[in-house]
């Protein structure tokens, strides 16, 4: 059976479905800029793959998670991550009347939390997930994500909450 | 997003509220991104012919240096190389052979010039050789027998 190769098509077809989302992800670990290389690096490293993987989407969201963690690493600033996150931050999502939520509440919430359970959370529902698929893109047990994601749905209500509450009072 | 995942209806209505909030359109160059990913697929395929260039080179080196002999597996052949025993003309004869050499040359001068009476007398002594026979001698034969 013959390999097929990523044509320039499939490739444009994949930047368009998840470039947003894989740069949301991106930026739950680092900056923005570095967000927007670390998307790139991915792009390029797909179409260097001698065959489409089964799970391009996947894939994707995969290798962004590695090479985020790469440069962290490198770079040694993980203790420092979650204030240099929150100082360097660009807004996460547009800001629309009919949200339920607003966007700008929401990027500081989810910026709250927890790594772990912040990248679930974006996984499920920005990279439109299943438990199971994140806890394969994660390297984690579907127990472990579950709960995770459970913890992390409870801490973004009890915030949004004393949030909705003090702009009452 | 999928619905399996056993969430309450809260947990879930929550859920709905975040998904409804869409990231920011695209940051990220498109052009850029295209760009580069067709630089890493023609350095790929560059690497590609690189190494089966390579490869080649190596077998035609292998193929060089463990080359068979195009004469096939080596065969001895034995010849017999004859030497003359006399030495050749160049050479200088010993003081023995010379001697006789020139005394050959000047017997056979001397028999030239002046006929078969100039040969050496035989080295055979002539007491050694019986009388010739008279008819005296004859007679007393025949009568004895």
């Amino acid at each position: 059976m013959a390999m097929r190769s990523i044509d320039s098509e499939q490739l444009s077809e994949w930047f368009d479905a998840y470039s947003d989302r894989l740069t949301l992800y991106a930026r739950t670990w680092l900056g923005d800029d570095a967000a927007q290389d670390v998307v790139q690096v991915a792009f390029t490293r797909l179409i260097s793959l001698a065959a489409p993987p089964t799970d391009a989407r996947s894939w994707l969201f995969r290798t962004v998670r590695n090479e985020a963690i790469t440069r962290l690493r490198r770079r040694a600033r993980h203790r420092r991550h979650g204030k240099r996150l929150s100082a360097e931050q660009t807004a996460w999502f547009d800001s629309r009347s009919d949200d339920l939520i607003d966007a700008q509440m929401a990027q500081e919430v989810l910026m709250a939390l927890e790594q772990p359970q912040r990248e679930v959370v974006v996984l499920r529902i920005w990279g439109q997930m299943s438990l199971k698929e994140v806890a394969e893109v994660v390297g984690a047990s579907l127990t472990t994500v579950h709960s995770r994601y459970k913890a992390a749905l409870a801490a973004i209500r009890k915030r949004m909450e004393r949030s909705c509450r003090t702009t009452t009072n | 997003m999928q619905n399996d995942d056993k969430l309450t209806p809260m947990e879930r209505e929550l859920e709905l509220a975040l998904g409804g909030l869409k990231p920011p359109g695209v940051s990220v160059n498109r052009d850029r991104v295209m760009f580069r990913a067709g630089q890493a697929s023609m350095r790929r395929r560059n690497h590609l012919w690189q190494g089966v260039s390579a490869m080649l080179v190596v077998l035609l080196l292998t193929s060089i240096v463990s080359r068979p002999d195009p004469a096939g597996p080596e065969q001895r052949v034995e010849t017999v190389a004859y030497e003359p025993s006399v030495s050749s003309p160049g050479e200088p004869l010993d003081r023995q052979q010379a001697e006789a050499f020139r005394q050959y040359v000047r017997t056979r001068q001397a028999v030239l010039d002046r006929g078969i009476e100039a040969l050496p007398a035989s080295p055979v002594s002539h007491s050694s050789i019986a009388p010739p026979l008279s008819r005296d001698d004859l007679d007393a034969w025949f009568s004895s027998t």
